[in-house]
C-alpha cells in the first residue's frame, strides 16, 4: 500500500515537472508590461529619494540645534545677564509663580534641573504637612 | 542570450532604454509566468504577476548588483510577489476565481482555448494534491521538487535557512502523500 503511493506520488510529481503551462498571447503580456512600466517612471523613486535625503538633512539641523541649545548656548553666553531674574509682571497670570525663579537666558538643560529641585522641594513639604496632619489626628484620637 | 547579453540589456535598461527592457521582458516573461503559474494555479492571476514582477524589476533594476545569476534574481521577485498573493488569497479564497472563463474576445480564437484548456488541466493536476498546502510550503515545494532547484538556490531565493526548507519541504511533502493516501482510499 505504502509502496502504491509513492508511486502514485512519483508519478504525479513527474507529470506535474513534464507538463509546462502554456504562455498564450505572449506578444499581449509584453505589450501590457511595458505599458505599465511606462506609467511608472524611475523619477517617482528619484523623488522619493530626494525627499528622504531633505528630511534627514532637516532632522540632522534640529538635531545640531537641540545639542547647540542644551550644551553650548550657556558657555558663549555673557556671565553678567545670566542670572538676572524674569520680571514677573510680564509673566502670563496662568503660569505658576515659580515659573519666575527660571531667567530668561538659562539653558534648558538647567532649567530642567531647577524646576525637578523645586518639584522635590515641594513634594517634601507636601510630605510634611500630610505627616502633620495624621500625627494631629492620631493626637486628637 | 547569455550572461554578458543580459547583462547588456540591464545596463541599457537602467538608462531608460525601454526597447532594450522590452528584450528582457519576452526573455524571461516565460520563465516567470511558468513558476507564477506553478505557484498561483490561475491563468489570469499568473498574468498579473507576471506583470507586477516585472514592475518591480524595472523599480529594483539598480540593486541588480551581478552578485546572483539574473534568473536567480528573477526567481527571487517572483517568488515574494506569488508569496505575497497566495498569502491573500489563503485569508480570503473569495478573490481567487478557479473557473474557466475565457477573459476576452481573443480567447475564442481555436488555438486559444486549446491552450486555454491545457492550462486547466495543469492548474487541476497541481491543485488535485497541493491545493490545501500553506503557501511557505508551497514554495518551497513548488522550487525544490517541481523546479528542481538546488538547496543553496532556493536559500539565496527565498531568505529561508537549510533547517527551515528541509522541514517545509517534509511537511509539503508529507501533505501530498496524505491526500493521495485519502483520494486513494475514497476511490
Amino acid at each position: 500500500m505504502k509502496q502504491e503511493e509513492n508511486e502514485r506520488y512519483e508519478q504525479w510529481l513527474q507529470q506535474v515537472r513534464k507538463t509546462q503551462p502554456i504562455l498564450t498571447r505572449p506578444d499581449d503580456l509584453t505589450r501590457d508590461i511595458l505599458q505599465k512600466v511606462a506609467r511608472t517612471p524611475r523619477k517617482r523613486k528619484e523623488r522619493r529619494k530626494f525627499m528622504t535625503w531633505a528630511s534627514a538633512i532637516a532632522a540632522g539641523f534640529l538635531l545640531c540645534f537641540t545639542v547647540y541649545e542644551i550644551f553650548f548656548y550657556s558657555v558663549s553666553f555673557h556671565a553678567d545677564t545670566r542670572n538676572a531674574p524674569l520680571n514677573v509682571s510680564s509673566l502670563p497670570s496662568c503660569l505658576p509663580e515659580w515659573s519666575a525663579s527660571c531667567t530668561a537666558e538659562m539653558t534648558i538643560k538647567e532649567k530642567g534641573a531647577r524646576l525637578s529641585e523645586m518639584w522635590r522641594a515641594r513634594k517634601a513639604k507636601q510630605h510634611e504637612q500630610k505627616r502633620l496632619i495624621h500625627q494631629l489626628v492620631s493626637n486628637n484620637h | 542570450m547569455n550572461q554578458e547579453q543580459i547583462e547588456e540589456l540591464i545596463d541599457r535598461s537602467r538608462q531608460n532604454d525601454m526597447i532594450a527592457f522590452a528584450q528582457l521582458v519576452s526573455e524571461f516573461q516565460t520563465m516567470v509566468f511558468r513558476l507564477a503559474f506553478r505557484l498561483l494555479c490561475n491563468e489570469d492571476e499568473t498574468r498579473d504577476m507576471v506583470q507586477e514582477t516585472f514592475l518591480k524589476v524595472w523599480l529594483s533594476l539598480d540593486k541588480y548588483d551581478g552578485r546572483c545569476r539574473f534568473t536567480t534574481w528573477m526567481y527571487k521577485i517572483t517568488c515574494n510577489t506569488c508569496y505575497d498573493r497566495l498569502r491573500v488569497l489563503q485569508r480570503s479564497p473569495s478573490a481567487f476565481s478557479s473557473d474557466f472563463v475565457p477573459a476576452n474576445e481573443n480567447w475564442k480564437s481555436e488555438e486559444n482555448i486549446e491552450e486555454a484548456l491545457a492550462n486547466k488541466e495543469l492548474q487541476d493536476l497541481i491543485l488535485r494534491f497541493t491545493g490545501d498546502l500553506p503557501p511557505k510550503q508551497k514554495l518551497v515545494f513548488t522550487l525544490r521538487d517541481v523546479e528542481e532547484l538546488d538547496v543553496a538556490e532556493v536559500i539565496s531565493i527565498t531568505g529561508m535557512t537549510a533547517e527551515q526548507i528541509k522541514h517545509n519541504l517534509y511537511q509539503a511533502r508529507k501533505q501530498i502523500r496524505a491526500k493521495i493516501h485519502q483520494i486513494e482510499t475514497d476511490l
